[in-house]
């Protein structure tokens, strides 16, 4: 048997997921889409159990014909699914909304009302048996934190599952339902397929649904369609409403009729002192002023981590290498190789643990807690200034760990215009290893404010380059529609998998191009290619950048490992002591470029995989372009102001 | 009235929303149609979005679709 958790965003499917499944989920991509849904077997009475988890929608009506993956994922299960439709108790009249569409499609289901304790503390209490009654499906009061009611309302699915037990049908207002009637009667007399049951079919015609149009296209005769068309239209005349709107307005009152029929809200039991809190933390001017401070100490706590964690992983690495040299001394390409190797996955390590794993910690934490959809609904305006929105915040706030979760985190965004900017912004955020760099050299050799000044100019350079996108990619976009969640206390497990799930793009995607890239550039530095490489690139490096001509190689290196270039930097001029060498403008030019010049490698299969290659190549170029230019004015002004 | 015309505090019923198709729905799918009444929590700067909260949800709205929801006070 499969059983589908089905639910609005934020009504605790998850937690009820992992109170049941627990750490033996699986994540998977569902088949032809990139989002994820997590999946696991249990037992239950001596029975396999696949149980699927599929990010929260608030309604299986889709307006474009992109479709949504967990609607899909709900319309094309298997036969023997039985739906588990868990709601959040304290908005029950909404959540009925979506319990409505499930019902149409007539599968087996059972609903949870879950964190039934919130809505006591609220003063709602709900008669579950008469809720059962009406909608014909088993109804189980859960509170998913503590476990209550998980294990009855699994047991209970399954019996729905054995027994085929169908919701009601739920008839629309008079009008309506006639037309749903005479559309059943057609599909019957056509002989439409029973892709869905027909009522189902009948309501997405009504809805105008694109996908479902597409799909019974093939069964329908020209009589067929002028027959559909002609009954839509008399229905607008007959409710004096868009078709497009009727369904989910019908639903939106029978949803409150059921919430009249079995809700009982009395006085509340104590004020909830979270909405006081938003008094302040959305407040229009303390708001800023507490995301400033929230983000700042974030930040500087994962800075502070890693910079006590890392040395000791390098220390480790740099002694294997040594030892490496020791061993293979004799064979000098084997030598290379297998140090490359060792400097790929030390690099990944040196990334990871120290920046990446707190600072995805520090990011799920804030998304549980529900500050994060706060902070989209805080630079919502700013945003929209350089063309975006308030969700694209989340992207380009992972892409201070690592650009490649970052841009993968793009598909959050509805349309392709929104995630091709806020990719190519994500990849212009310094990640971890490009903060190493900053610190490193200008923070080193010059001044820790010259460094916080690279991260000034970069919110400059987005702000710069996200208007130049916005020109040229112009939207009509209605602006923020979100729900803004409760605050909530963050539990463990689902924090754990949510940080692990970003992890591992990081380790499948980014750290293999990682290690590869890293022996490449071994074997061109043991193959002696590193000067033609340097009088190559001159031109470019020497005569319009300023640099220095031994810098050319390393620019190279940073392509493939955006820290390499500073632990190069230091080899290719043959001295750690860079300010011998190079102008403080000098340093500050070539830092600022190498950072921003060009997404790394892993960023740029990242950017293939959710966009394509020729944006991700588009990317590259546009990036390269604008930070080769703004290198050339830093060469010109800098030294003005000394 | 609109949305935007109002006060902090202020508890207003939805009259029209004169908004494209998608964002209708989008409304619509969180629970806010015409008729309902909404309570504006918060307003931020410089025609930033509109935070309200209707029954016990707290809903963002941004400015140019507030500009489009026409409201009585109730």
């Amino acid at each position: 048997m499969n059983l589908v958790l089905v639910g609005q965003p934020y009504s605790g499917k998850s937690t009820i997921f992992n109170e049941v499944v627990g750490y033996k989920s699986l994540s998977t991509n569902a088949p032809g889409s990139t989002a994820e849904h997590t999946h696991g077997k249990i037992q239950l009475d001596g029975e396999t159990v696949e149980v699927v988890d599929l990010p929260g929608i608030y309604s299986l009506q889709v307006s474009d014909d992109a479709g949504n993956p967990t609607v899909d994922h709900v319309l094309n299960a298997p036969a023997d699914t039985v739906l588990v439709n868990v709601i959040d108790t304290s908005v029950l009249s909404r959540s009925l909304e979506l319990t409505l569409q499930l019902m149409e499609l007539g599968r087996p289901m059972v609903v949870a009302l879950n964190m039934a304790d919130e809505a006591q503390r609220k003063g709602i209490q709900i008669d579950t048996a008469g809720l059962s009654r009406i909608i014909g499906a088993p109804v189980i009061e859960t509170v998913g934190i503590k476990g209550e009611g998980v294990s009855e309302l699994f047991r209970e699915a399954c019996r729905a599952g054995r027994e085929r037990i169908r919701p009601q049908v739920v008839p629309a207002p008079p009008p309506v339902e006639c037309f749903i009637q005479e559309l059943v009667r057609h599909l019957g007399q056509w002989n439409v397929p029973e892709l869905f049951n027909h009522r189902y079919i009948a309501i997405k015609l009504i809805e105008r649904d694109p996908i479902l149009q597409k799909a019974i296209e093939p069964h329908l005769n020209p009589y067929g369609h002028k027959t559909i068309a002609t009954l839509l239209q008399d229905l607008e005349a007959a409710t004096g409403q868009r078709a497009e709107f009727l369904m989910s307005a019908v639903r939106h009152h029978l949803a409150f009729e059921l919430f009249e029929t079995v809700a009982r809200v009395g006085i509340p039991q104590r004020r909830d002192i979270r909405r006081q809190l938003d008094a302040v933390l959305t407040h229009p001017v303390l708001g800023y002023v507490f995301l400033l401070v929230i983000l700042a100490a974030t930040f500087s706590l994962i800075f502070k981590v890693g910079s006590l964690v890392e040395p000791v992983f390098l220390d480790y690495f740099e002694q294997i290498t040594g030892w490496l040299g020791d061993k293979l001394g004799g064979h000098a390409l084997l030598h290379a190789v297998v140090v490359g190797l060792v400097s790929g996955i030390g690099g990944g390590i040196g990334i990871v643990i120290p920046y990446l794993l707190p600072f995805f910690v520090a990011l799920a934490f804030l998304e549980d807690t529900g500050y994060l959809p706060r902070i989209a609904y805080l630079v919502d305006n700013l945003m929209h200034r350089i063309g975006l929105h308030g969700m694209s915040v989340v992207p380009i706030i992972m892409g201070y760990g690592c650009s490649v979760p970052g841009v993968l985190a793009t598909r959050i965004l509805k349309s392709r215009r929104d995630k091709l900017i806020t990719a190519t912004l994500t990849t212009l955020i310094p990640c971890s290893a490009r903060m190493t760099i900053i610190f490193g050299l200008i923070g080193f050799f010059i001044s820790m404010k010259a460094a916080i000044l690279v991260y000034v100019f970069n919110l400059l350079l987005i702000g710069l380059v996200g208007l130049i996108l916005s020109k040229i990619m112009p939207e009509e976009s209605p602006g923020m529609i979100m729900e803004i969640p409760r605050y909530h206390l963050p539990e463990i497990k689902p924090l754990a998998r949510k940080t692990w799930f970003r992890l591992k793009e990081f380790v499948v995607i980014a750290w293999p191009i990682l290690i590869g890239g890293s022996v490449v550039l071994e074997v061109i530095n043991h193959l002696g290619l590193t000067d033609p490489i340097n009088s190559f690139l001159a031109p470019y490096t020497v005569g319009l950048l300023g640099f220095p001509a031994a810098v050319g190689i390393t620019l190279i290196f940073g392509i493939m490992r955006k820290e390499m270039a500073l632990v190069l930097l230091f080899a290719a001029l043959g001295t750690s002591d860079v300010t011998s060498v190079m102008s403080l403008t000098q340093i500050f030019g070539y830092t600022f470029f190498v950072t921003f010049y060009v997404p790394c490698l892993a960023t740029f299969a990242a950017l293939a995989k959710e966009l394509s290659w020729r944006s991700a190549i588009a990317i590259t170029l546009i990036t390269l372009a604008i930070v080769s230019v703004l290198t050339v004015l830093i060469r010109l002004l800098v030294p003005l102001f000394g | 009235m609109r949305l935007v015309d109002c006060q902090r505090g202020d508890r207003v019923m939805i009259v029209e929303i004169d908004a494209g198709c998608g964002a209708v729905l989008n409304l619509m799918q969180l629970g806010l149609v015409k008729g309902d009444t909404v309570e504006l929590l918060q307003r931020s700067p410089l025609k930033g979005p509109l935070l309200v909260l209707h029954g016990d949800t707290e809903v963002a709205i941004g400015y140019r679709l507030a500009e489009r929801i026409l409201v009585e006070k109730s």
